[in-house]
């Protein structure tokens, strides 16, 4: 039980927030109905890193010196949506990535459509990838040199890609590389 | 507005040495790496943690050495200490980030790089949406707990929540996963303005989310101040 209150020259000092109360409560139902309508259709953002299809990434690696970057992600995955909106659809952090790694985009459809292509499979298999969005870095000689789950945030991201990058460009690797 | 509390509030809060400490200590190194990296990337998330810094403490500190009840004795209203504190936080955040952000826009310019305008436009609004987001959220673990204990249960927050994402990727569970983005979300309330930068249809979910936490916090933080006893006798 609050308290008497005393009324004051500027009328009672403890006015209930009603105004702030009704704001927050409509803005929470929006909240509610804009996350289910957006996870359903996520607002459309350009996608305008130079994805290499995962068949031919390894021989564009070899060619190239650089490594692979291979984004495992799913379509239904908040911080992957986050991801493309602030890494993928920006011109300058899309262009550097590019010219840090090759990267691989991997969608996972099992929600979807109940299960994913064999490759998609054996990667997932074989990089250990239990959450979205997994990042692995994978060297010369095929083997992965860095791994982070989760989006920490844009400049966190490109910042660990920049390191794994240079880490696996100094790296005593085999000429060529391994599948996957 | 009250400028007297505002005032009041950020010069309390601008000569605690511990507070100055810790806020050049926030703003210090990413200046250091902007001007080093020759890019104002660094100086993107500061003014989060400022807003933390200068809204710790900020109602459960007066509650617990009984400056409240003398600050309540003029007629000032208790949504109206709420509200001005907070805002008072901000003003102190974006201050301070706006002008580090500038430091570094003129180290930029004297060593020859121009920073993109609209770049650095994103980045004072972002500053300014974190800067209001932490502050609410701040302001509002304060009047639930005395003197510094606010910080103590952001930080308890943030680790559980930690924990459970731990827990989440163990065990596959999407929805716990889902949860703790959401809490973490309400913990740091950020909202990006990329999509105005790339021409790009904005997220609604992230501005109702963001704007659906602040005035939340501030609600909650207004609400529970209004019905704390507040007398020498009660303490």
């Amino acid at each position: 039980m609050p308290p008497a209150d005393h009324a004051g020259p500027n009328g009672p000092s403890r006015r209930d927030p009603l105004v702030l109360w009704i704001v927050a409560a409509v803005l929470l139902a929006a909240r509610i109905g804009t996350g289910i309508y957006e996870e359903k259709r996520p607002p459309k953002v350009p996608d305008l890193v130079s994805w290499e299809p995962a068949e031919t990434a390894p021989a564009r690696a070899a060619a190239t010196g650089k490594p692979i970057l291979y984004d495992f992600s799913a379509a239904w995955c908040g911080p992957c949506q986050r991801m493309e909106r602030e890494v993928f659809a920006d011109p300058k952090l899309s262009a550097s990535l590019s010219s840090l790694a090759v990267p691989v985009h991997i969608v996972d459809r099992t929600r979807e459509e109940g299960h994913n292509s064999a490759l998609v499979d054996s990667l997932q298999r074989v990089h250990d990838v239990n959450a979205f969005p997994t990042i692995v870095i994978v060297g010369a000689d095929g083997k992965a040199l860095d791994r982070t789950e989760g989006y920490p945030g844009k400049q966190e991201f490109m910042s660990w890609v920049t390191k794994a990058s240079v880490k696996s460009r100094m790296a005593p690797g085999t000429p060529k590389l391994m599948f996957p | 507005m009250n400028r007297t509390l505002i005032a009041a509030f950020l010069r309390q809060r601008m000569t605690s040495p511990m507070r100055v400490g810790l806020m050049m200590l926030v703003t210090v190194f990413p200046l250091g790496a902007a001007i080093l990296m020759n890019s104002l990337s660094a100086l993107g998330g500061m003014a989060g943690p400022l807003a933390l810094i200068l809204a710790a403490g900020a109602i459960g500190q007066d509650v617990s050495s009984g400056t409240l009840q003398l600050l309540l004795v003029r007629p000032v209203s208790r949504p109206s200490v709420v509200v001005h504190r907070w805002l008072a936080a901000v003003i102190g955040a974006m201050g301070i980030s706006v002008g580090t952000l500038l430091l570094g826009v003129l180290a930029l310019l004297a060593r020859g790089t121009h920073p993109d305008l609209m770049d650095l436009s994103r980045m004072v609004l972002e500053s300014a949406c974190s800067a209001a987001g932490s502050a609410a959220v701040m302001v509002m673990l304060s009047t639930l707990v005395g003197g510094l204990g606010d910080v103590g249960l952001f930080a308890a927050a943030l680790i559980f929540t930690q924990l459970l994402v731990g827990l989440g990727t163990l065990e596959h569970w999407d929805v716990l996963l889902r949860a703790c983005s959401e809490v973490q979300g309400v913990l740091s309330p950020q909202l990006s303005w990329e999509w105005m930068v790339h021409r790009m249809p904005p997220s609604w979910f992230a501005i109702t989310s963001w704007a659906s936490t602040v005035t939340l916090a501030l609600a909650v933080g207004i609400a529970r101040l209004n019905r704390r006893e507040l007398s020498y006798a009660a303490s």
